[in-house]
């Protein structure tokens, strides 16, 4: 698989003013450097908790905020530097779904109208193809014909996600980001819209870049997880790998915190952080982790670790893994005895 | 501080709303008992009626918009929905009856300090003196792990994050030594380590006060480290109420086990689709003479356009509203 999307040492970083002479007196840092990719046809889930960044990055990569530093390549061309027409062409080709889908439908336009836009912006075929491929993308989402002439208001959360998600697919992109899309949803619901996500793939030879703060949805869902953490990210695994064992400690935190539905089973030990996530304004020289840490060393605090690739492809960025192995479990250890 | 404990029983309680000429039944006859220091997991999708019935049973709902009316709504001897209901409100919620909700800066007025927020209802319940309401603010706030308290009270909501915020009004909720706990979805907008933070608070100031406490909620997996027993809610009626174990093992209302088998299906290692529950037909109502999980029920017959009510199955306690509950080992 070659890589479709490449991101290279992205950074956010949103000035903060002075209320009255505008002056810049500080910076929040969004997104502090991140690397990775994505192959054609992959589903790469972006995790991490409130405040992390993930969100930041999907909005980057479609240019809803501007990126402040790094490189991002589709399909071969650089996104940050296009404008024009090759704009427009890797817009086809890139498109989003959102978190709410309440906010992100126009209520004042028929659903017809909502799915067929990007046909009309892009000037795809004459107004008889497009209401014929509208049809189409209706029955693909599970909606019924009927649809096109309803507005949002008629449609659960579930449907207009579906509406959502039919609108992204209007141009047969490559890759879509979905940004929390199934958060907003019931569970018995976020099955569906998953399973839908998982047929359109099949059918469309999809990318999908998932941002999601639940752990849960992606073990089954995403081809490989990266982990962010105070923008940047941590950790990058397959599902398989990550759920039989963290090599970060933030990870390993974050699966033990996980609900899961077990009665009478022992619960695996929950490894509480020490303290919040680092302010977005700090810019501290060493790991971001450090202070809620249990298993920091002082080189921990001097200097930030590189992200290394493990003899089994795995990605992490912790001074205390070597050889594919945490060996802050056995410092752990040995702390204890 | 060991303080004797009443049961709360609700017997049929009716919440229905009406606005714009329409109506509906957001909680419908709902009954259930939670017995002294008990636990009870109330669980739905959103929607169902869930955080509607918390409202009302603290009566929090505009009667503009919404009528309640139920047979009786006891804490031990004191009827909440009897004659002289506004005086036994104001003498039992906030003092026997403490709760937490979903969104801590909402809950939160954001131009007061979080000392006179936590004041002035101790004040009020327990008569103490501003100097002994400000001790036992900061001692509260201790107790829920909030370092340096006695500065914290002279704060603003807006000083902290979200987990903190929530410490602070579980803090509030305890002031004056409440025998049950209503909890709406209190950690559903924290963090997956927060929300683990606040539930082992929650769960340790149980065991040291011997709390009784409603959670709702609509996480399933959440409620296996919470509840000692759990009521499913469809369409503003429990459907099944049980022990965890009867509810989570031996599921017998179709809705339940689809529920369970849908949030199962994300730890399954294999590949395959999710489990899902159909969706109800567009604009089939919930209003319906009979069972309203029929529309989506892969079992429903005939009998099921009459409506079911909860009827003990298989062991005692364990109740189920279905017409044709699934035996244990079926489909």
């Amino acid at each position: 698989m070659t890589s479709l999307l490449d991101v290279e040492d992205l950074a956010v970083t949103i000035p903060v003013r002075s209320p009255v002479l505008r002056r810049r007196i500080a910076s929040i840092h969004a997104l502090r450097g991140v690397s990775f990719s994505v192959s054609a046809g992959e589903t790469l889930a972006l995790v991490g908790e409130s405040g992390s960044g993930k969100s930041t990055a999907a909005r980057a990569i479609v240019r809803l905020v501007q990126a402040t530093h790094g490189s991002i390549s589709f399909n071969g061309q650089s996104v940050l530097e296009a404008r024009g027409s090759v704009l427009h062409a890797i817009r086809r080709n890139l498109q989003i779904v959102f978190q709410d889908p309440y906010s992100s439908l126009n209520r004042r336009m028929s659903v017809g109208d909502i799915i067929g836009e990007p046909l009309r912006a892009h000037t795809v075929g004459d107004a008889a193809s497009r209401r014929r491929r509208v049809g189409e993308l209706l029955a693909q989402v599970g909606l019924d014909a009927s649809a096109f002439v309803q507005y949002p208001v008629a449609f659960s959360g579930g449907q207009r996600q579906r509406i959502a998600i039919a609108r992204a697919l209007a141009l047969s992109p490559r890759l879509v980001v979905c940004d929390e899309a199934v958060s907003a949803l019931d569970v018995s619901i976020q099955a569906q819209i998953l399973n839908l996500l998982q047929d359109l793939k099949r059918i469309y030879g999809l990318a999908y870049l998932f941002i999601t703060h639940d752990l849960g949805v992606v073990r089954r869902f995403a081809d490989r997880v990266a982990v962010m953490h105070a923008g940047r990210i941590v950790e990058i695994a397959t599902p398989e790998a990550l759920f039989a064992g963290a090599l970060h400690p933030y990870t390993h935190s974050l699966l033990s915190a996980i609900p899961r539905i077990s009665i009478g089973e022992p619960l695996p030990a929950r490894i509480r952080l020490v303290s919040p996530a680092p302010s977005p304004m700090s810019t501290p020289a060493g790991c971001l982790f450090v202070k809620r840490c249990a298993y920091a060393v002082a080189r921990c605090g001097a200097e930030a670790p590189a992200m290394r690739t493990q003899p089994d492809g795995r990605q992490v960025a912790c001074h205390l893994v070597e050889k594919g192995q945490p060996m802050w479990v056995s410092a752990a250890r040995s702390i204890k005895e | 501080m060991s303080i004797a404990v009443s049961q709360l029983s609700v017997d049929r309680l009716n919440v229905v709303y009406r606005a714009a000429g329409q109506r509906r039944h957001a909680v419908d006859d709902v009954s259930f008992v939670v017995a002294p220091g008990e636990s009870l997991g109330l669980v739905g999708e959103s929607g169902c009626g869930k955080s509607t019935l918390a409202m009302a049973l603290l009566g929090l709902l505009d009667p503009e918009l919404a009528r309640t009316r139920a047979n009786s709504v006891r804490l031990g001897d004191i009827d909440l929905f009897g004659p002289g209901a506004d005086a036994a409100r104001s003498q039992t919620l906030g003092k026997r009856i403490g709760v937490i909700f979903q969104n801590p800066l909402v809950a939160l007025n954001p131009v007061l300090t979080i000392g006179r927020q936590m004041m002035d209802h101790m004040r009020w319940h327990l008569k103490l003196s501003a100097e002994a309401a400000r001790e036992r603010a900061a001692a509260l706030l201790s107790e829920v792990g909030i370092v340096d308290a006695a500065h914290r009270l002279a704060g603003y909501p807006h000083e902290l994050s979200g987990g903190m915020l929530q410490r602070v009004t579980i803090a509030m909720a305890l002031a004056c030594e409440p025998e049950l706990l209503i909890a709406d979805e209190p950690t559903t907008a924290l963090d997956a380590t927060v929300q683990a933070e606040i539930v082992d608070l929650i769960l340790a100031l149980r065991r040291s006060r011997g709390l009784g406490l409603i959670w709702i909620t609509h996480d399933l997996a959440l409620l296996t480290r919470i509840a000692d027993r759990v009521a499913v809610m469809y369409a503003g009626r429990i459907v099944e109420i049980g022990s965890i174990t009867q509810i989570y093992n031996r599921p017998s209302h179709p809705y339940t086990r689809a529920l369970l088998a849908s949030v199962r299906s994300m730890w399954e290692e294999s590949k395959g689709p999710f489990r899902t529950i159909p969706s109800a037909p567009l604009g089939s109502d919930t209003d319906l003479e009979g069972c309203a999980f029929r529309p989506r029920c892969a079992h429903q017959d005939k009998t099921c356009a009459s409506r079911p009510s909860l009827v003990v199955v298989g062991e005692a306690d364990h109740e189920v509203a279905c017409w044709r509950p699934v035996a244990e080992g079926g489909t």
